[in-house]
């Protein structure tokens, strides 16, 4: 039997609310599937678009995600507005390359919100195996 | 003279009162009564006027707390007398036992699931929810274990299971669990005292007549936060008693003298609304009078959320089918209305927490007949208790919200500060001096690895061997050890104790938690901390992946190898220094301004004081003898230089590094400050033909003229412009008590500032690469602390460049420049972009 394809995917979080929000979600057990990959930055402001786009048209990953604080929460002000309009060029982006929007990924998750976090990822991964493999990815 | 703080109460008030502290040079204690710190911040779900999530908010203060060498956190104690006079006190501490020895307790939780005894109500959760007998308190720092010991069956009975030892003492390998524990008293020496112990919600008979304690769906706004909250029992899905969600839900707000009832429940009534839009909600209050504008924004805010309002004048509550409960109520001047609710939330009164009025009689401090540390007699500042010395802030005072609350801790901070300013600094734990191997960027990294198997947590789920062998193979890593433990340090420390290693990788738990504690460990090897990488396998990986433990540990060998690959990229890096001009200028003689300036003199600081008018008298006659008072006080005082007459020219320079011209009558005079305050009117216009400092200064107002800064509630006297507060009737209408322990407030800030000789800040901050940089300036605006200037300089040859330079001393480190840059010119030490896509790398490659 041929094996499922596993999307393998980036999250990028920031370091105030959803980095907290994965080890939340740990301390309470909610299970995802094992495809996510944290990267911790100290803001999701901090993120390049390149880092992004890079990820997928060199075909590194599947899908990446993006995760900040709520609106109103930045530990930086507006960090994650920031986020959020470069995500708007990243979606533009994805179209340029041909890649699907499904691949990319923008969420406001607090530290509380471990709950929220694995239900994102799970989602994120359903998405993804439906979407089948980054045709970049040689 | 002590120059040591106790703080009673770890609540938003007692942790921002030790934390100013601290950074003004004293030692404090920290003393609360319950097992974890947080107090009422930590259980709510959300602040008002901010909407802010409130745990998140308080966490990371609370390790920062938790890390400062100079609070020492006292949990699950309590204050059995004070003996002695300000300056000298003897403070008797009985610490209650958790059998449980935190020293030793690693939070690797092995013992709860062995515990027979299960279904133990959370007290955290007010009953909701159930634990073991041995469990956490809260998801809060401290995270010790503790013994419940009316339900332990050994504690009861002297034996369980059946073997020699219980369960829990077996499964605990670091040997934590201690039968033997009592009470312990201990004695503190300290300077002052701040009472921070809060307030609670008055549970009395009327909560009966709504229903309450006899139908389940009706319940107290502190039960519905913990419904709320994503750390509550719920995972933060609000359901009833048989598990469905509310549709509809009401709030009904018993207390209308004070606003604190009804803001709190309108942002329960919010977050409800937010969670489920199709959710009715509504508000029933008896006329409760909102002044303040961001508090009536606020309500705006809700009810263009779907928040019904209603002034009611009776309500009353009957059980209704299927678990509902039937409300009826008068509305103002209509005929009587009924409704069919699914859950009735009640917002009794706030009272004194319970353990109050013990801790009044064993100390010896007067309480007001509603049980609040509010004195009756003696002189009139609010902060002062009837005891000298003894010094009291927050809801301990009467209930306050979040932002006032940190106001009052930073004031009181500030007269304990004033008090003990000649023992500043004298009992503060040694810095150790840091040695390190000098690394160049030439040396090859050779990483030291270590892998963690916390017990079970990480132990138990993945093929550790098949881990540890492959990250042997690992480029640079040249050594792996598994640890039980690792956070004990004996393996690291051994490993470290073979010379030949630079960085050093830890596969265990979260860096959030576990960093201060290896960063040592790599430290006391001689290893730069920021060469240290922690790998968050239990909580990122085996916690999450827990069904499957092939995927789980093929999961664990890229973060390993993403771990790697990071630290290799690693630099060493030092702290900043950044040298600080002791002085601090406060513009406007209000009584804001006169209290902070007093108080900053009277800790021994520089203070220049501007005022407008040719006399500060001037102030005084439109102000109360008490304010008067201040201003005679304040100009005996040496070390404060007031500026009559006078105005504020141009202003330049940041934080900790300022410097303005005065013009007096007799001409300009220039000051070098560490930090400014405005504590101007509100409607005093700035710029002036001598200089606009608001501009200069980046200030910003809102549409009514207010001073505006940093956003949240923990910061409201900041400014985003780092270095420069905000003060008084300058930032919203208040009274003159209020404006003055905003001034105090202010004081307590900006001593935290001049009180140094310099500050030290961390190295995570933004560095312009100038051969990259080509002056486009995009970078500049998304900066949030102003820190980017574009320069331009000329080349020997006599050609221009321009390029941007960061500010150390004001960059946060956030980043938002390196993701603006188009030419990769900017980036922030240890997040460079290379280190950052090589762990991308890392992502797509196979074991």
């Amino acid at each position: 039997m041929e094996k499922e394809f596993e999307p393998k995917i980036v999250a990028f979080c920031c370091n105030w609310c959803s980095y907290l929000a994965a080890d939340s979600a740990g301390m309470a057990r909610n299970q995802y599937p094992s495809n996510v990959h944290i990267i911790r930055c100290m803001c999701s402001g901090m993120v390049h678009p390149n880092f992004v786009i890079d990820a997928l048209t060199k075909g590194l990953a599947d899908g990446v995600m993006v995760c900040g604080c709520h609106p109103g929460d930045c530990h930086y002000q507006d960090g994650n507005k920031r986020a959020e309009s470069r995500s708007e060029a990243i979606f533009l982006m994805l179209e340029d390359f041909g890649l699907e929007q499904e691949r990319f990924r923008l969420e406001w998750i607090s530290a509380s919100e471990g709950q929220k976090f694995a239900g994102v990822s799970g989602e994120m991964t359903q998405t993804l195996k439906e979407l089948g493999p980054n045709f970049y990815k040689s | 003279m002590k120059g040591s703080v106790l703080v009673v109460g770890a609540g938003p008030a007692g942790m921002r009162a030790s934390s100013e502290l601290a950074n003004q040079g004293f030692s404090v204690f920290l003393v609360e009564e319950k097992p974890t710190i947080g107090g009422k911040m930590a259980q709510i779900d959300k602040m008002f006027p901010s909407n802010e999530c409130s745990s998140c908010t308080i966490l990371p203060r609370m390790l920062e707390i938790v890390n400062d060498p100079n609070i020492n956190i006292i949990a699950f104690a309590e204050v059995l007398s004070i003996a002695g006079k300000p300056g000298d006190f003897k403070v008797k501490v009985l610490k209650k036992p958790r059998y449980v020895d935190p020293m030793r307790c690693n939070a690797c939780t092995d013992c709860f699931p062995v515990c027979p005894v299960g279904g133990v109500p959370m007290e955290y959760n007010l009953g909701r929810g159930a634990s073991k007998a041995i469990s956490f308190y809260s998801p809060f720092p401290p995270r010790k274990a503790l013994i419940h010991p009316e339900k332990c069956t050994y504690l009861l009975s002297g034996e369980c299971g059946d073997q020699e030892q219980p369960p829990c003492v077996q499964a605990c390998e670091r040997r934590a669990i201690d039968f033997s524990q009592k009470p312990v008293t201990g004695e503190l020496h300290v300077g002052a005292v701040i009472i921070a112990t809060g307030s609670d919600e008055l549970h009395t008979d009327p909560l009966a007549e709504y229903g309450y304690g006899k139908m389940p769906n009706v319940l107290t706004a502190l039960e519905y936060e913990r419904l709320l909250s994503g750390m509550g029992p719920s995972g933060g899905v609000v359901k009833r008693d048989d598990g469905t969600a509310p549709q509809t839900v009401a709030w009904y707000v018993m207390d209308s003298a004070s606003p604190i009832g009804f803001m709190t429940a309108v942002t329960e009534a919010m977050g409800t609304a937010e969670k489920n839009s199709n959710a009715s909600v509504r508000v029933l209050h008896e006329n409760t009078n909102i002044s303040r504008e961001t508090y009536s924004d606020f309500i705006q805010k809700a009810q263009e959320a779907n928040v019904k309002i209603v002034p009611v004048d009776a309500v009353a509550a009957t059980e209704g089918t299927d678990g509902n409960i039937n409300i009826s109520y008068q509305t103002a001047g209509r005929e009587n209305q009924l409704a069919d609710v699914n859950m009735f939330v009640l917002v009794p009164p706030l009272a004194p927490s319970e353990s109050a009025q013990k801790l009044a009689q064993n100390i010896d401090v007067q309480l007001n007949p509603w049980g609040f540390f509010d004195k009756q007699s003696g002189d009139t500042h609010p902060i002062h208790t009837s005891r000298e010395g003894i010094f009291v802030c927050g809801s301990a005072l009467e209930p306050k919200g979040i932002d006032d609350a940190a106001i009052q801790a930073c004031a009181a901070a500030s007269h304990a500060a004033a008090l003990l300013s000649e023992a500043r600094g004298t009992v503060l734990a040694p810095q150790p001096e840091k040695k390190y191997l000098p690394i160049t960027s030439e040396d090859e990294p050779s990483i030291a690895a270590l892998i963690c198997k916390c017990g079970p947590n990480i132990g138990g789920l993945l093929d550790i061997n098949e881990l540890a062998e492959y990250t042997a193979s690992l480029p640079y890593v040249k050594q792996v050890e598994v640890a039980p433990f690792g956070c004990g340090g004996g393996e690291i420390r051994e490993m470290l104790r073979r010379k030949g290693f630079n960085r050093v990788l830890v596969g265990g738990c979260s860096p959030k938690t576990h960093e201060e504690v290896f960063a040592m460990y790599a430290e006391g090897g001689g290893i730069n901390r920021y060469l240290m990488e922690i790998v968050n396998l239990r909580n990122h990986c085996t916690w999450v992946h827990s069904t499957d433990p092939k995927a789980a540990t093929e999961k664990a060998k890229t973060l390993m190898r993403m771990g790697a690959r990071r630290v290799a990229l690693q630099e060493p890096l030092e702290d900043i220094h950044i040298p600080v001009s002791p002085a601090a200028l406060v513009i406007g003689g209000t009584p804001s301004g006169v209290a902070c300036a007093l108080k900053l003199a009277q800790a021994d600081l520089q203070v220049y004081l501007v005022e407008k008018e040719s006399d500060l008298s001037v102030v005084k006659a439109n102000q109360s003898t008490f304010v008067g008072r201040l201003i005679d006080a304040l100009a005996k005082l040496e070390n404060a230089r007031i500026f009559t007459g006078s105005e504020l020219g141009a202003v330049q320079g940041y934080l900790g590094n300022f410097n303005a011209e005065i013009i007096t009558s007799a001409g300009k005079e220039k000051v070098d400050i560490g930090s400014i305050v405005i504590a101007t009117d509100q409607n005093i216009a700035t710029p002036s033909d001598n200089g606009d400092y608001e501009a200069q200064l980046f200030l910003q107002r809102s549409a009514n003229n207010f001073f505006v800064g940093m956003l949240g509630n923990l910061n409201p006297l900041d400014f985003n412009t780092a270095g420069v507060f905000k003060c008084g009737p300058a930032r919203m209408e208040m009274g003159v008590l209020d404006a003055i322990m905003d001034g105090e407030g202010a004081a307590s800030r900006i001593a935290g500032i001049i009180s140094k000789t310099e500050m030290v800040k961390s190295p995570i901050i933004s560095i312009v690469v100038d051969e990259k940089c080509d002056g486009c300036a995009y970078c500049i605006e998304p900066c949030p602390a102003r820190a980017v200037t574009l320069i331009e300089y000329m080349h020997n040859d006599g050609t221009k460049k321009k390029t941007v330079e960061v500010n150390d001393a004001v960059c946060l480190g956030c980043g938002s420049c390196m993701a603006t840059c188009p030419k990769d010119a900017v980036y922030i030490q240890n997040f460079k972009p290379e280190q950052i896509m090589e762990m991308v790398q890392s992502v797509s490659e196979e074991a």
